[in-house]
């Protein structure tokens, strides 16, 4: 009974937390005129997808988007790969040291450090370009990778790899037939929270971006002061499917890499 | 002539407070097998992560055909370890970590696939090539740990006791198959292990490391019949110690009870307790404390005795044993 219950009472609030607002978000975005206190829309449209992606705008921010999740992404793994590979086999003087420099940037307000930051790369001429919007990207993603790569890595332990090199594996070797199959879980989820991370900054991408580099989340957020119901869910809907279209497609390359692998998860 | 395949000079590892072994000195001739027997933490497992490679040694020479590798790193000697555990690659089905050696070293595809069908057929495993690591039973797993070692032909293989995962039966079978199949491919083995059974069977030779030495180097029956010293005596050589330099083997004590008495001048006895007693390959075996050399021993006496029973040990003068090899 109370299991019943409990269940009833789960299906309800997720229903109202995601169905219900995902059903309005899609039901916005095709529906040309939908005012109060109609209950449905008066007329359905594809209007709004349609004046979205007229916009050269609109479409540019959505390339850069995608360019400098990847960017960030590809930084992201390159990076922790060996920082994390490190801190959790290796012992070295200043370990712990190292350990909480890496993982201030999530304990200390990024603003601080963007506007210290923004200062160096006037400096080095970063600021206003998009190298510049990648590099501070890393800042609210780099420490979280490392941590749960460092997990994976500290699970995983040395013995692994004790027995590879035993059997001759050394170095990129190592990392190609070893490593990254044992990690790959870990590594799917850096790319989708880094890429989530990514196209979500704001404050970051205005910052060092100056305006001059525009992401989804700049013409995005704005676009909650106009009074067009109709495109803030067509950007909503785009703003949501873009994490799953980088998951397809890392799915996908992995297919193709690793054809028919069965992994134990 | 023998030549011997590895050589091992005056090994010492030590970290900044504690020393792990010192004076090592061991060798393996091809296609020997090696024992390696110690207790429980006496650095028998370094010594061995230290001949492989994974661990450097402090100081030392470590000889592989005469080649001096005591700095190379393990993926450049060739040696293999097998570990405690399997440790097959779980993204890998049994085909591929056996092939897994060959394929690194950058072999022809016929060739691996030549090699891997071989290896699977010695350990009898060809219908299971397409399975899984989680889908085999400890057994298969270590037969395939073994193929995925011996593939690669290497020059000696260590064993850091493979079997202490498997449970008796399967731990018999599968030590007696693993030396069957070392010796008929003539490679040279080192087989560490506390376990002073499977140290005599699988061993043609045995060493003790006990204290960070090598106490005793020498074939099973020599290290059992004529131990060098107290350690070896008490460890691995069955009877009563009587002192640093005099040892009775057990096969010359005799336990006779309390109320019988053997006024024999040439006979030396001691008093003992009974502790417990078991059946084993149909004789009774008697657990005795010698209070005298707070020492315990395990008899086999005809007679039947219960536990807490008060006894004599008896034995011949002429019996006692110089340790360090000759008698009395």
């Amino acid at each position: 009974m109370l299991r019943t219950l409990s269940k009833l009472i789960l299906i309800v609030t997720l229903i109202s937390i995601f169905l219900v607002p995902l059903c309005f978000l899609v039901l916005f975005s095709v529906s040309a005129n939908w005012w109060w206190p109609e209950l449905f829309p008066g007329k359905f449209g594809l209007e709004p997808w349609f004046r979205i992606f007229n916009q050269p705008q609109i479409k540019a921010a959505l390339w850069t988007t995608l360019w400098i999740g990847f960017l960030v992404i590809m930084l992201n793994l390159i990076l922790a790969l060996p920082i994390a590979k490190a801190l959790a086999h290796l012992d070295f003087k200043g370990k712990s040291i190292i350990d909480t420099v890496f993982m201030l940037p999530i304990l200390i307000p990024t603003m601080g450090i963007a506007m210290g930051l923004h200062i160096t790369m006037i400096k080095y001429g970063l600021a206003d370009s998009w190298v510049g919007v990648v590099l501070i990207h890393l800042l609210p993603t780099l420490p979280y990778s490392i941590r749960i790569l460092r997990t994976a890595f500290e699970d995983l332990g040395v013995k692994w790899e004790e027995q590879a090199r035993s059997l001759g594996a050394s170095g990129i070797t190592l990392l190609r037939t070893l490593w990254l199959p044992l990690i790959l879980p870990s590594i799917r989820a850096i790319i989708f929270l880094t890429f989530i991370i990514s196209m979500s900054q704001y404050i970051l991408t205005v910052i060092i971006g100056g305006g001059k580099v525009v992401t989804l989340a700049l013409v995005y957020f704005p676009y909650f002061n106009s009074s067009n119901p109709g495109a803030i869910a067509v950007l909503s809907i785009i703003f949501a499917l873009l994490p799953l279209l980088i998951m397809g497609l890392w799915e996908l390359i992995i297919r193709i890499l690793f054809p028919v692998k069965k992994l134990k998860s | 002539m023998d030549i011997n395949v590895l050589e091992c000079h005056s090994l010492k590892k030590d970290y900044t407070r504690s020393v792990v072994f010192q004076d090592i000195n061991i060798s393996i001739k091809k296609g020997e097998i090696l024992s390696l027997l110690g207790p429980s933490g006496c650095g028998k497992t370094t010594l061995l992560r230290c001949i492989a490679g994974l661990e450097q040694v402090s100081a030392g020479r470590i000889l592989l055909n005469k080649t001096n590798v005591t700095t190379a790193r393990a993926e450049v000697r060739n040696i293999v370890m097998m570990f405690q555990e399997p440790l097959l690659f779980p993204h890998l089905d049994v085909f591929e970590n056996i092939v897994y050696g060959p394929k690194i070293r950058g072999e022809s595809k016929g060739e691996i696939l030549k090699k891997g069908q071989y290896m699977l057929e010695i350990i009898e495993m060809l219908e299971h090539s397409k399975k899984y690591p989680f889908e085999l039973s400890g057994g298969q797993q270590q037969r395939v740990a073994l193929a995925r070692a011996l593939i690669l032909e290497p020059e000696l293989i260590l064993l850091d006791e493979p079997f202490s995962n498997l449970d008796p039966e399967l731990r018999d079978s599968t030590r007696n198959w693993v030396r069957k199949i070392l010796k008929e491919k003539g490679t040279a083995g080192c087989f560490v292990t506390h376990d002073k059974e499977e140290a005599m069977l699988m061993g043609d030779n045995l060493a003790i490391l006990m204290e960070g030495r090598i106490q005793q180097i020498g074939s099973p029956m020599e290290v059992y019949q004529f131990p060098e010293n107290r350690l070896v005596a008490e460890f691995f050589s069955e009877g009563l110690v009587l002192n640093n330099e005099e040892f009775v083997p057990v096969s010359k004590l005799e336990i006779i009870s309390e109320d019988e008495s053997n006024i024999d001048s040439q006979f030396e006895v001691l008093e003992g307790i009974i502790l417990e007693k078991w059946m084993k390959v149909g004789q009774v075996m008697h657990r005795l404390y010698v209070p005298k050399l707070a020492a315990e021993i395990v008899v086999m006496v005809k007679k039947d005795l219960i536990p807490n029973d008060n006894v004599k040990i008896h034995y011949k003068r002429k019996d006692i044993q110089k340790l360090g090899g000759e008698l009395c």
